[in-house]
């Protein structure tokens, strides 16, 4: 098994932290892993966005354009910066979220994401996972909640594996509430 | 594992004893990691010069000791490590530092490996975790081998990608003997004169082992085109052009000139693929050998697998869409309920000429704050500062700084500006923590590396202590009175040193209630959101973000028409 997988959305989303849960995974099934992040500006708001690449071999942690199999995008508009990335027909998990950046109005954010990257021939799948991480009590698991989802398009599927790596990754940190935001989440596409 | 958590178990396991640094993206994380290792010494130092001559100390008196800081740090470094080159080092001492091409989270881009150039140092540069690790554990014997510092040139890619790496068990090194010896320790020029002769002939030594080393290694494959690389670009080569043959470069100062010459001999066509300067290019045609590099590959920001996919195998290129067009800037901001956010709305309405410093605050620059006129380097807000009303003594002139890039270099120029009498402001956001970099203790927060208490650095008491006439501390919230204090400052004949305080918003724990405003009475003026705060969206009406809303109720006190409350008032 071969593959590469773009995240991205907004700092402060828990975007690091859920790249770090699926490499976890992919590392428990014995494979070689590589993944690249940026810090400094993670928490502040600006746009981010981390690279897997995974495989018996892997040495890169930068994709080329046209080549991630799985895009996770955190807010709509995020996807549509780091779509280069995925390659034609590639699969995308969307939690369709409007963060305007500060001083700008709705009228002038994109409008109809999700159709525009349906029609360019993308397979989107549609999380609702801020919406209903809020109504599990908090934001924060909105991260866990979009991996839920992804779980189960995934190649590899197995929840004791996912849910093994959210408890080494969070360390015992909202442990419970972050399982059943995967769970919830994984519910949405099964 | 994470780059940096790789460079720091390598560290562990060649038998570190003393590490030290200031945080700097994106090289923090080394430290961080090192000091779960109880067996090691770890400290943040109040800058990188004070990190590296600490570690120097150590490792001339017998303990195999490690500096780390990001590239820009390496300057404020590199008077120590100029003359250490001379001296030489007793017991192993590594110094890793991270450059940052592309910059993500930087000033500048520049390219550390000059440095090893120039102070005459071996410099080695990993390609992935696993060498990460490896060339941290390894550095410390070259060290030893030829009584040398030794750099680790790291880059955002290497330090900030995680891959697989298998650690091994930590080596313990006996602490070396230390004796007296001043003609090798004390670098007078009597004595300077006769180490620089031995530092030519330890280079000499240096040349005849990069021919040698395994770091450095042929991998011969197609012979029509060969590139000699390393670092992260290795990684990418291997990835988008698995056939090439290559001379992977792992020692990246001094060049093994002679396997370069016979790797030219087996391959077709030689390319230099180095990110950043063309330094091993230059050296390369120096020595008579025809090689391409620049001129297929940039020198500016970052080289990415397309860029090398574009310059090697066109044909290669992936098919990819884009809607670049319809994208709106995401610029990082400062954060929601950040305490100096609205310090940056009071110096704006005021018309203040502000010199900025190197920290979050940083971000002030941006629309619509748009508050902050230079930045260049730590601690150069208050010397530019005075400089700047030295040319226009009627400018209102703040420096503002953070509170852990004022420790870093701002003291000396604070006093510069009480000793020669320039009357500008200088303002400490005091956050109580380094921020940018993810909330790392300092002097003035009381706290250690280790988490330990100690002393605290009391900034009113210092300004008093070097002779600033007026200090005082304003809760940063409070900007009627912040206002008031600045334009009594920019009225006296004197230095003035205010201190903001107000708690980094990752760091603190409590939240107030989130604020809402009230639709009947909010007349869309637009104020509350040219701030820039983060939780206030302004589509046909504006809203506040709930979810987001820290409640520090900036916005609030600049609605002209008490629009904004409470949720639950």
């Amino acid at each position: 098994m071969r593959g590469s997988i773009v995240l991205c959305g907004v700092g402060g989303m828990g975007i690091l932290r859920a790249s770090e849960i699926i490499a976890e995974v992919l590392l428990q099934k014995g494979l070689m892993v590589c993944q690249s992040e940026v810090h400094g500006m993670a928490q502040r708001g600006g746009s981010v966005v981390t690279y897997l690449r995974f495989g018996e071999e892997a040495y890169a942690p930068l994709l080329q354009r046209g080549e991630a199999d799985f895009m996770i995008a955190f807010e709509q508009m995020e996807a549509l910066r780091y779509i280069a990335y995925l390659k034609i027909g590639g699969t995308i998990i969307l939690n369709p979220l409007s963060l305007y950046p500060p001083g700008t109005s709705a009228a002038e954010y994109p409008q109809d994401i999700p159709s525009l990257l349906e029609e360019t021939g993308f397979t989107l799948i549609t999380v609702p996972a801020t919406e209903m991480s809020l109504k599990l009590g908090d934001v924060r698991f909105t991260n866990t909640f979009l991996l839920g989802a992804f779980s189960a398009v995934f190649p590899i599927q197995e929840e004791k594996l996912w849910e093994q790596a959210i408890i080494k990754v969070f360390r015992g940190k909202k442990e419970e509430e972050n399982l059943k935001a995967f769970r919830e989440g994984r519910k949405t596409v099964q | 594992m994470l780059g940096n958590q790789a460079f720091a178990r390598g560290a562990y396991e060649g038998g570190v004893e003393v590490a030290a640094g200031y945080p700097g993206t994106p090289s923090t994380e080394i430290l961080e990691f090192l000091s779960e290792y109880r067996e090691v010494h770890s400290r943040w130092c109040p800058n990188e010069k004070v990190a590296f001559e600490v570690a120097a100390g150590a490792a001339i008196g017998g303990k195999r000791a490690l500096a780390t800081m990001k590239h820009v740090g390496l300057n404020v470094a590199s008077d120590a490590l100029m003359t250490l080159a001379y001296t030489g080092v007793n017991a192993g001492f590594v110094c890793i530092v991270a450059d940052d091409p592309g910059m993500h989270s930087s000033q500048n881009e520049q390219d550390s490996r000059n440095y090893a150039f120039f102070a005459k140092v071996p410099c080695l540069e990993p390609s992935s975790s696993a060498e990460a690790l490896e060339f941290a554990r390894l550095a410390f014997e070259i060290s030893e081998e030829f009584d040398t510092p030794v750099l680790i040139r790291s880059t955002t890619r290497i330090s900030h990608s995680r891959g697989v790496v298998i650690p091994g068990e930590r080596k313990t090194i006996p602490v070396r003997p230390y004796a007296k010896c001043a003609p090798k320790y004390v670098m007078i020029p009597a004595y300077a004169r006769s180490r620089r002769r031995e530092l030519e002939r330890r280079m000499e030594r240096l040349r005849q082992w990069v021919e040698e080393t395994p770091l450095n290694r042929m991998e011969l494959r197609d012979p029509s085109i060969g590139v000699i690389t390393g670092g992260v670009l290795y990684s990418y080569l291997r990835e988008v052009a698995p056939s090439v043959s290559v001379l992977k470069l792992g020692v990246s100062h001094p060049l093994p000139l002679e396997k370069i010459r016979k790797f030219s001999q087996k391959v077709e066509k030689l390319l230099v693929l180095e990110e950043l300067d063309p330094i091993w290019e230059r050296e390369i045609k120096a020595a008579g050998i025809t090689v391409t590099g620049r001129e297929i590959f940039p020198g500016i920001g970052e080289i990415t697998p397309d860029i090398i996919v574009e310059a090697l195998f066109p044909e290669k290129k992936r098919d990819y869409v884009t809607f670049d067009e319809r994208l709106l800037p995401r610029p990082p901001v400062l954060c929601a309920g950040c305490p100096h956010r609205g310090v940056f709305k009071v110096l704006k309405d005021l018309g203040a000429t502000v010199c900025g410093d190197i920290g979050c605050y940083t971000l002030g620059t941006l629309p619509p704050l748009s508050a902050m006129d230079t930045c260049i380097c730590m601690g150069a807000s208050i010397s530019v500062a005075e400089g700047i009303k030295r040319a226009h003594p009627e400018l209102p002139v703040v420096a503002v700084i953070g509170d852990s890039t004022f420790v870093h270099n701002g003291i000396p120029p604070l006093i510069d500006a009480v000793y020669n009498k320039t009357p500008i402001v200088v303002l400490i956001l005091d956050n109580g923590t380094t921020a940018m970099t993810g909330g790392q203790e300092h002097p003035a927060t009381g706290k250690t590396l280790s988490g330990e208490e100690t002393v605290r650095l009391d900034f009113l008491a210092l300004g008093k202590a070097i002779g600033v006439p007026r200090v005082e501390k304003i809760n940063a919230y409070h900007l009627e009175r912040l206002k008031n204090a600045l334009h009594e400052a920019f009225e006296a004949p004197h230095p003035t040193l205010l201190v903001a305080e107000g708690l980094c918003q990752l760091k603190k724990k409590i939240r107030n209630s989130p604020l809402a405003i009230e639709d009947m009475y909010c007349l869309l003026c637009g104020l509350c959101a040219s701030i820039g705060c983060p939780a206030i969206e302004k589509g046909e009406t504006i809203r506040i973000a709930f979810e987001r809303c820290a409640g520090c109720r900036v916005c609030a006190t600049l609605c002209p028409f008490g629009a904004i409350e409470e949720v639950n008032a």
